[in-house]
């Protein structure tokens, strides 16, 4: 675990190291704050695994209210950056909430679920946890934060899931999802409605056709798929990555960064760092199997299913293979929040590691999977 | 620690293992389909992205090259090039139409160019729709000052950039415009052809003259810079490949004095284009050098000046440059009009006349100053009566009832000689001058003025008259613009009579600087030996030697030039003599005049016609140099 933490934190300086050139004058600029928000994550972490998870759940509601609170405080003060209102300025850096939301989210959910847990098969408990993730999930949207908003919907499920909501009730959701999609992306245009902005919507379905329109809506896909393409197997290295180092390549230092990853360092290193991510991944579900109660378990289940979301859907993206919406990759991006956020995840999962290991000492490995 | 009761580690069970197992085969397969994405993009088809990324960073960027000069016989610049610097537009790089971005643009565009944004959005919108990829001008012959400014803010204007470009220059401005003809940038439809092939886009090719002929050898290749640029366009380094070659000297065999003193004597003639003014008449002189077919002159009045063409031209100017009103500049009249061949013909009238044994050359013919032929009676020019005069004579005083009887007599005869020996002799198809857009003139026979009667085209069918005004080469009046030949082919069939050598084609080239075995052709081509030799050169003796002008009748439009010394032992000699120390060769001479322009409508030409000699154009000389000497006619 720590293994993997640390191989992640180190991937993240040699590849934020390689792709600056971006502020002139400074070109370490990001490199030292990134490393000084990962040595704020990291004390964090060590913090929190200290700190016996199982008490956060007393406190769900005020998780829930700061989390819904600091989302609103953003919505209502928060500073515009190219059209979207996603963080609060604070004296060290803009500070998102909608990160910090997704663990709070985590929390506070597994908590209210563990609580209904005698009545896990009605219809009612899966509708209100459902209820209790769109409504923070929509808040993010309206700042317009997409990507947060659907690894909010991706929490609330895998959190039921790994609860043990009967399958009728996914099969439900699904259908009411895809009738949401429908009245969003084809009714409410017709009817005159604009729930999306038409650039989101734009990047949503461009993907599907990369080469429709090069210069404006599918650049960033063809951009970053040149990028990848041209790092071939062993990569083009730093210094003759045109793509990241005459800026072809947009936001190649937050949401881009797997991009420049592909091109610096080809397949190889890209394989590196997924690999990086499966371990994570392999990591926490070990976790999530070993946790001494079920609020530990649902703590991880929805910790993986942010990190499965935001790894998939974020590479996919720079691949091509997913529309672009702004979620970040975790630990790599740059990003005061999404980093804190990540490594704070990450000493919950320890702390869960080690209260499982604690309490299970008397009983042996037994419960290995 | 505090625990909760309801909330005990249960075991494991079988189906929380199942429902982690299924989130592990998620996380499995995601990262399978991500790794073949990878696989795809990066190792079987890297290449193509290798290829894509160098592309997105490297833009070729034209060099222009200078087109070659031209020059004139002695190595005088005619036609070279200056250095100007144009303010373009890149119509896809510049912000949408109806922007603030747009219009700030324009704004500043208007405070450093001087033009409105109204006319600067009308020129992108024109020139895009013409030639579309290719650079919008917006100004041309800015200052350097402008140049920097725009240069340094490339962020404050997008899609501007500034580029030299090459200018043609006339230093001699309304000098033989029109065989030098004008240069622009290369037309889509012309990109297409043959001739054009290998030519980039934006390059400037000739339009027409010379420029057009000698595109090939003028043109030069352009050269080329690679510009390494970030995603917004600004360049970041500049790997210069290859240098411009400038196009290759032309040298012509014009003589810039003599094209100076026709110039002159067209103007003192035709005087100053006033419209609707007496002295406007337009004209065209050549001269030439019979033996091998070299243009030593050539002109067309009114001229214009070509420097106008190095800028975007106005619409009105160039109406009033093809306008009838201002006598068409534009127009080479030398190759382009049709213009009566005058007495000269008459060496023709006679060569078909000794061929078909209509007349010996001892054969006497009564002059009593007119002649009624049908019913119509024919003048000599002045009503002069040369009394009884053979071949020989009748050529000296120009007799043109000689002629008229001649033409007369061979109306009707089977293979119509007239107008075979004409076409012999190289009238009435085109010369093969190296110049674009000539016209072939007319020789009028039955088949062509009964063609025209059976369309209503002219007033009668073919008649004996027509053969009789052939015959002195009159005017063909009934058919309004037809004329029978141009002022080019006078001094030509003349010449070549003269010579009693090959067939030369009009050439204006000399040869193209440093181009050792360029592929030209050889100087004019070696076709059968003339026919009618023996006795044209005969009577061209006898022609030559107290020729044509006698008072009220010899007109020669087409003058025999003898050579140099000749002239002590003839002083009565009318015809202009070029005498030129360095080079005693023969030299032709033809001018023509027109009536005033605008034109006299049809109608008036009609009643010339019934008149027993046509009107004729007139002109005269005046030398500018001691070579040309003064007036002939």
């Amino acid at each position: 675990m720590l293994a993997a933490l640390g191989l992640v934190a180190c991937s993240l300086i040699v590849l934020t190291n390689a792709t600056r050139g971006d502020i002139p004058g400074s070109p370490h600029y990001y490199v030292v704050r990134q490393g000084a928000y990962a040595a704020v994550g990291l004390v964090l972490a060590i913090l929190l695994t200290r700190f016996d998870y199982s008490r956060l759940r007393e406190l769900k509601y005020g998780l829930y209210a700061a989390m819904l609170g600091l989302i609103l405080v953003v919505l209502a003060l928060g500073t515009a950056a190219r059209g979207s209102k996603r963080a609060l300025s604070l004296p060290f850096f803009s500070f998102q909430p909608a990160e910090l939301g997704k663990l709070l989210l985590i929390l506070a959910l597994s908590a209210f679920v563990v609580d209904r847990l005698r009545r896990l098969r009605d219809r009612d408990t899966t509708a209100r946890v459902m209820l209790l993730a769109l409504v923070p999930a929509l808040l993010v949207m309206i700042e317009p934060d997409l990507g947060s908003g659907f690894v909010y919907t991706a929490i609330a499920l895998t959190v039921l899931f790994i609860a043990g909501t009967t399958w009728r009730h996914f099969v439900a959701l699904a259908a009411i999802a895809g009738v949401g999609i429908a009245l969003t992306l084809v009714v409410a245009p017709a009817a005159g409605v604009q729930v999306l902005k038409p650039y989101q919507q734009q990047r949503l379905t461009g993907f599907l056709n990369p080469s429709s329109d090069p210069r404006n809506q599918t650049y960033q896909i063809n951009q970053s798929r040149i990028a990848i393409g041209s790092g071939q197997k062993s990569g083009r290295g730093a210094a003759h990555a045109t793509q990241t180092r005459l800026n072809f390549l947009p936001e190649h230092h937050t949401d881009f960064v797997f991009a420049v990853v592909g091109e610096e360092f080809g397949f190889l290193g890209a394989a590196v760092v997924l690999s990086l991510y499966a371990l994570l991944i392999w990591r926490t579900l070990r976790i999530l199997t070993l946790a001494k109660n079920l609020y530990g378990a649902l703590i991880a289940g929805g910790i993986v299913a942010m990190f499965m979301f935001q790894v998939f859907v974020n590479v996919g993206m720079t691949v091509g293979i997913m529309p672009i919406t702004g979620v970040p990759l975790p630990l790599m991006s740059y990003g005061g929040s999404s980093v804190i956020v990540t490594l704070m995840a990450i000493g919950l999962l320890q702390s869960i590691h080690v209260q499982a290991r604690v309490s299970g000492r008397g009983k042996g490995r037994a419960l290995n999977v | 620690m505090l625990q909760l009761p309801d909330d005990r580690r249960p075991p494991i069970t079988p189906q929380l293992a199942l429902r982690v197992a299924i989130l592990g085969g998620a996380a499995l397969t995601m990262f399978a389909i991500i790794f073949f994405r990878l696989w795809y993009l990066q190792v079987l088809s890297g290449d193509k992205y290798v290829a894509q990324a160098q592309n997105n960073q490297i833009r070729d960027v034209v060099v222009p090259a200078p087109r070659g000069d031209i020059l004139d016989r002695n190595g005088r610049v005619l036609v070279d090039n200056r250095v100007s610097i144009a303010v373009q537009a890149q119509v896809e790089k510049l912000p949408p139409l109806h922007t603030p971005a747009r219009r700030v643009l324009m704004r500043r565009l208007r405070v450093l160019l001087g033009v409105t944004p109204a006319k600067m959005e009308r020129d992108i919108r024109q020139q895009h729709r013409l030639l579309p990829y290719q650079d919008v001008t917006l100004k041309q012959d800015v200052p350097s000052a402008v140049r920097d400014y725009v240069l340094e803010r490339q962020n404050e204007f997008p899609g501007i950039n500034v580029q030299r470009v090459f200018l043609r220059s006339y230093p001699h401005h309304e000098l033989a415009a029109q065989i030098f003809g004008t240069v622009g940038q290369i037309s889509p439809e012309q990109l297409k052809r043959a001739r054009f092939r290998g030519v980039q886009q934006g390059t400037v090719v000739g339009k027409g003259g010379l420029e057009y002929t000698y595109d090939r050898y003028l043109r030069g290749k352009p050269g080329a810079t690679r510009v390494q640029v970030d995603a917004l366009g600004r360049p970041k380094g500049e790997f210069p490949q290859r240098q411009p070659l400038q196009g290759r000297q032309r040298k012509l065999s014009l003589d810039l004095g003599l094209e100076q003193a026709g110039q002159n004597a067209m103007a003192e003639a035709g005087g100053i284009p006033i419209v609707n003014g007496e002295k406007n008449r337009g004209g065209a002189f050549v001269a030439l050098d019979p033996t091998d077919g070299e243009l030593l002159g050539m002109g067309s009045y009114p001229s214009f000046d070509p420097n106008i063409f190095a800028k975007p031209l106005k619409e009105s100017t160039f109406k009033k440059l093809n306008s009838e009103n201002t006598g068409a500049p534009l127009i080479n009249r030398a190759i382009q009009s049709g213009y009566p061949t005058g007495s000269t013909f008459k060496l023709i009238t006679a060569l078909a006349a000794l061929s078909t044994g209509t007349i010996t050359p001892d054969t006497v013919i009564d002059d009593p100053g007119s002649v009624q032929i049908g019913n119509i009676v024919f003048h000599n020019a002045g009503g002069t009566a040369h009394g009884a005069v053979a071949l020989r004579q009748a050529l000296q005083v120009s007799s043109d009832v000689f002629y008229y009887k001649m033409g007369a007599a061979l109306d009707g005869v089977r293979g119509e000689p007239l107008q075979t020996w004409a076409h012999r002799l190289g009238l009435g198809r085109p010369t093969g001058i190296d110049l674009p857009d000539e016209i072939s003139g007319l020789i009028p026979s039955p088949e062509w003025r009964n063609r025209l009667f059976r369309k209503r085209l002219t007033d009668r069918p073919w008649s004996v008259g027509d053969n009789v005004n052939l015959a002195v080469a009159a005017h063909r009046p009934a058919a309004g613009a037809a004329r029978q030949d141009r002022s080019l082919r006078s001094p030509g069939h003349h010449g070549r009579a003269a010579s009693g050598r090959q067939r030369a084609r009009r050439h204006l080239r000399r040869r193209v600087r440093g181009l050792p075995g360029s592929g030209l052709r050889k100087d004019g081509h070696r076709a059968a030996p003339q026919p009618g030799r023996p006795v044209l050169v005969r009577l061209l003796r006898a022609r030559g030697q107290r020729t044509g002008t006698h008072p009220g009748g010899g007109h020669g439009r087409a003058g025999r030039v003898r050579r140099p010394g000749r002239r002590a032992r003839r002083p009565a000699d009318p015809l202009p003599v070029l005498r030129r120390p360095e080079e005693a060769r023969h030299r032709l001479l033809a001018y023509v005049l027109e009536p005033t322009w605008p034109p006299p409508p049809p109608r008036a030409r009609s009643t010339a016609a019934s008149r027993s000699r046509p009107s004729r154009p007139a002109g005269r000389c005046r030398s500018t140099r001691s070579w040309c000497s003064p007036p002939w006619a």
